[in-house]
């Protein structure tokens, strides 16, 4: 089968470069109106935010395979997967059982605690959003449920009293009977 | 070496309901193999595991504190080694240790997590559990879903029930088989029961009495059960609780132990031996379970064991571990518990058909449980349920594409000797085309249609739509034990011999990446392909298996049944999410049987299409196949094979390639002269942008250059929107520019200037929250030397 031949129109076109100067006005355009609108609105920052000088001195020390891994990992983390799926499972529980009392803020601010590097850092932060006592101190409660603390963190978690959370309050037996108290305390 | 992880049960010391089970059935592996078979306990204290010196303790011992330090053999975690398995039969949810940290360490060194599920009681029943083991066994079970490469059942109702709970939380399914129980607990030299039952129950002697065994608390439904009770009309009936307190008892307690027969017709015993149980359940008139779910029921078949006449709920499992031998009543239903008990006091003939029911079950022996139990183990291990030694002589195509299927079949047929046989999936539109190409080549091949083999609607999505059709495909009876997993664009390129796939029972795989986590994806858009190879990855990685790349586009052999099992596992609707299903497939065969695979670097020319549009951690060493794309030989597409022959001139076409691939790693990775490749990137965060860059950009846009694209900011929401990125000369004129959507890809293609010189690069970004931030930084662009 024979291949339809380019219209007249469409050579006349391709010989003076219509597209590629098409191409180019509209890079220019682009160009200039994302520079004006920048020069209108854009913030310009003196001192940028600390934790992007650590993540540049990381990329410009990576080789490419770990800046890659670093890239693809900043858009899609995967440490919070176990912690999500905990959480589905716990807010179907509290879901039939009011009276755990597992709010669902207090269920965020348990997956923030679990997928936590530095848990002590985290609770601070948490303090400092605002969140109430009673809630982190359950969440932290329902995490140590099933987490041994290390022992540096024996003295942060004791200013917190996890014990004397909701949920700790109305089942402290089984929790006891269980011999992991006295590490937590 | 088979390691069983018995710390819990003897933490708690208790040797009812699941530790019965753990007692009786980790002794009998350890029996079965005692030189491969280590059970094990942590030390919380030392933080290391110790296996037990003699694993008759087990049943010997009471709790941890029985076992002396002679009797401990300590040993390291690095001691866990690849093939091994991690059997966790225990009630773990209680154990100090995390489980997720544990099964996430274990597989990293190539271990097998093996868990029993009893049931999945907190999870579908919780308003009859403690409030803290709710919590724990929340995560525990989260813990099993994710990690577990194999869960056992207890039974098929406990199997139902996980698999549920798993597609409902998880989106996927559990590999899992049904194991059956021991009940055969009677002790050595129990033959003077009688004298024991007189001597240790003589209150009991009169009476007629019920025997209900289990743990005091809200699921068992004591309370149901002395209702009815109180209602028969039986002067010498008896009611006998054997169990512990539990959690949320004190009602139940309350009016078992107020009730004005307690002591005399009703009585409440706890912390029995054994003997005295046995003895019980022999002299009983019937044995009651009401509860409102059971994972198993183990007081059931112990009842009936010992022919006890037995009444139970229909709850759970009950139904089926009884088979048939007992009587059921609706759970819940008070009515019909009492008419059967009454009936059972009143009725002569229905008590004596029962009892001569009860008699003429047979328990399994809890020897033959080890057997059972071991032989699965023993099956996951070796894999030799999946023949991995069977012959390869069949080649399996998804194609719609007759004159690309005509190719490929023509070098098959010169250059994969050992194929004989075909198999084609193709569309019913495309049928015959693709029956009289394939007929050509192998006049028995077999031509499938995806209306008969799959038949539900296919998903629209590429990448799913054939992970689903491969799925549905390769459980038909026609696909071989072993065989080659082909696309219509898989181009033989030379001759190859059985063993370039398969050696005895080992399988070889090839792979272009070793890390799925750096697959940066296309740009600007990303495509299905794309998308299946970031959800395999992390899928892979979440469940703590490897995360190598194996869409290699080029024939793989693929284990029928294991592929199955690994499908069925992770691909459970067609409506996706799309996986790359020979990453999937192979990492986590990989992991399950590591002595049956060998992994390869790839052999395919033509993929990457354009060598730069990603950039292979390896060339594909010793290239036998083509990834065939049309374009590539197509003067105007600027091909790479422009003048070959598709089905032959493997030197040319590599030599070709290796050259394309060299000058794409000229431009972006490894320099010479005064060009020195660097990293380029730009990191966003809600509040600024920062360039990093370092190092030569090639002139020519040819060169092209990836941008990488780092999110600053943990909340990905937060740096949504669109990025413009420009090349400028000093004075400001722009020379290239591309624009993407933020959130969609991880970098944008830079095509270098043609001209040499000093550059200005600007990004402008115009967030979804409102935010308009703008960077900048400087290129050098310096003359490309070599011929590109």
């Amino acid at each position: 089968m024979e291949a339809a031949k380019p219209s007249a129109l469409y050579r006349l076109a391709k010989r003076l470069s219509l597209g590629r100067l098409a191409r180019y006005f509209a890079l220019w355009a682009r160009y200039l109106l994302r520079r004006g609108q920048s020069a209108l609105s854009t913030k310009l920052l003196r001192e940028p935010p600390s934790g992007i000088d650590a993540q540049a001195a990381a990329l410009a020390g990576a080789d490419l395979a770990s800046a890659k891994r670093m890239t693809v990992a900043s858009w899609f983390p995967l440490d919070l997967a176990n912690a999500r799926l905990h959480r589905a499972l716990l807010a179907s529980v509290a879901g039939a059982r009011a009276d755990l009392k597992l709010t669902p803020e207090i269920l965020d601010c348990f997956v923030s605690l679990k997928s936590a590097d530095d848990l002590a850092a985290c609770i601070e932060g948490m303090v400092e959003q605002g969140r109430s006592p009673q809630t982190v101190n359950t969440a932290l409660y329902v995490l140590l449920l099933r987490r041994l603390p290390a022992s540096s963190e024996l003295a942060m978690i004791a200013s917190r009293h996890p014990r004397h959370a909701l949920i700790a309050i109305q089942s402290g037996d089984e929790y006891r009977k269980q011999g992991r108290r006295a590490r937590v305390g | 070496m088979l390691y069983i992880d018995v710390g819990n049960t003897l933490r708690g010391g208790l040797r009812t309901g699941i530790q019965r089970v753990v007692r009786s059935l980790s002794r009998e592996l350890a029996v079965n193999a005692p030189s491969k078979t280590r059970l094990i306990a942590f030390d919380v204290a030392a933080g290391r595991y110790f296996a037990l010196g003699d694993p008759e303790l087990i049943q010997s011992a009471g709790s941890l504190t029985d076992i002396g330090r002679e009797a401990r053999v300590y040993f390291d975690f690095a001691d866990f080694a690849q093939g091994d398995i991690f059997f966790e039969p225990d009630s773990s949810w209680t154990e100090p240790l995390n489980r997720g940290a544990l099964f996430r360490r274990l597989k990293a060194q190539g271990v097998i997590v093996v868990v029993l599920n009893h049931d999945a009681i907190p999870i579908i029943l919780p308003e009859v559990c403690h409030p803290n083991t709710l919590v724990s066994f929340s995560e525990t079970i989260a813990d099993h879903l994710q990690y577990a490469d194999y869960a056992l059942a207890t039974s098929a109702g406990v199997a139902r029930d996980l698999g549920k709970v798993s597609e409902r939380f998880l989106s996927r399914s559990m590999a899992m088989r049904v194991i059956k129980l021991g009940a055969d607990f009677a002790p050595p030299g129990s033959a003077d029961e009688g004298d024991l039952f007189a001597a240790r129950f003589p209150e009991l002697a009169p009476l007629r009495f019920l025997l209900s065994v289990g743990t005091i608390e809200p699921r068992k439904n004591h309370a149901l059960l002395l209702q009815a009770f109180d209602r028969l009309a039986a002067k010498d009936a008896g009611l006998v609780i054997v169990g512990r307190k539990g959690w949320m008892a004190d009602d139940t307690l309350a009016a078992l132990t107020g009730h004005p027969d307690f002591g005399k017709r009703v009585f409440w015993l706890t912390a029995l031996d054994d003997h005295a149980l046995l003895s019980l359940y022999r002299h009983a008139y019937a044995s009651v379970l009401p509860s409102q779910y059971e994972g198993y029921g183990l007081p059931v078949v112990e009842a009936l064991s010992q022919g006890c006449v037995t009444v139970a709920s229909d709850a759970g499992s009950l139904p089926e571990v009884a088979a048939g031998h007992a009587v059921f009543f609706r759970r819940g239903d008070d009515e019909a518990l009492y008419a059967i008990l009454d009936r059972l006091y009143g009725d002569r003939d229905y008590y004596a058909r029962l009892k001569a029911s009860a008699r003429s079950f047979s328990p399994t022996p809890w020897r033959e449980a080890g057997r059972t139990v071991a032989a699965a183990l023993a099956d996951i291990a070796s894999g030799a349920s999946h023949d991995f030694a069977a012959p390869l002589r069949q080649m399996v195509f998804l194609s719609v594409h007759a004159e690309r299927l005509d190719l490929a079949l023509q070098s098959a047929r010169a250059n994969l000797g050992f194929i004989d046989r075909i198999a084609v999936l193709t569309t019913p539109a495309a049928r015959e085309a693709i029956a009289a190409v394939a007929a050509q080549h192998f006049p028995k091949a077999l031509v499938l249609t995806d209306d008969v083999v799959a038949g539900e609607k296919l998903p629209a999505d590429h990448q799913a739509r054939n992970t689903w059709l491969r799925k549905r495909l390769y459980v038909q009876d026609a696909i071989e034990a072993n065989f080659l997993a082909a696309d219509e664009d898989s181009l033989a390129l030379r001759p190859l011999t059985r063993a370039y796939y398969q050696t005895d029972d080992v399988h070889t795989a090839y792979s272009f990446q070793d890390d799925m986590g750096t697959w940066l994806a296309g740009s600007p858009t990303t495509t299905s392909f794309d998308r299946g190879m970031r959800n395999a990855w992390k899928l892979l990685a979440e469940a703590a298996y490897p995360v190598r790349a194996y869409a290699s586009h080029m024939p793989q052999i693929v284990n029928k049944s294991l592929a199955n099992e690994i499908f069925a596992r992770f691909v459970i609707s067609p409506d996706g999410p799309a996986y790359d299903e020979w990453s999937l497939y192979f990492n986590v065969a990989q992991q399950l049987h590591p002595r049956q695979f060998a992994t390869k670097p790839y052999g395919a020319l033509g993929w990457p299409m354009r060598p730069g549009d990603w950039l292979p951690e390896f060339e594909p060493m010793q290239p036998a196949f083509e990834n065939y794309y049309p374009q590539n030989y197509e003067s105007a597409e600027r091909g790479m094979f422009v003048g070959l022959n598709p089905l032959g001139d493997l030197d040319a076409k590599a030599s070709r390639s290796r050259e394309a691939m060299a000058g794409a790693r000229r431009a972006e990775t490894k320099g010479g002269g005064p060009h020195s490749p660097g990293l380029l990137a730009l990191i966003l965060t809600p509040e600024a942008l920062k360039f990093v860059g370092s190092g030569t950009i090639l002139a020519g846009m040819r060169n092209v250059r990836r941008v990488l694209l780092v999110n600053g900011s943990s909340d990905v929401t937060l740096t949504t929107g669109r990025l413009d990125m420009f090349v400028t000369e000093p004075r400001g004129t722009p020379v290239t520019g591309e624009s993407v959507r933020l959130g969609e890809v991880c970098w944008i293609p830079l095509l270098p200037p043609d001209k040499p010189g000093l550059y200005a690069i600007r990004f402008f970004a115009a967030l979804d929250s409102g935010a308009r931030l703008e960077a900048r930084g400087l290129l050098t662009v310096v003359a490309n030397g070599e011929r590109q």
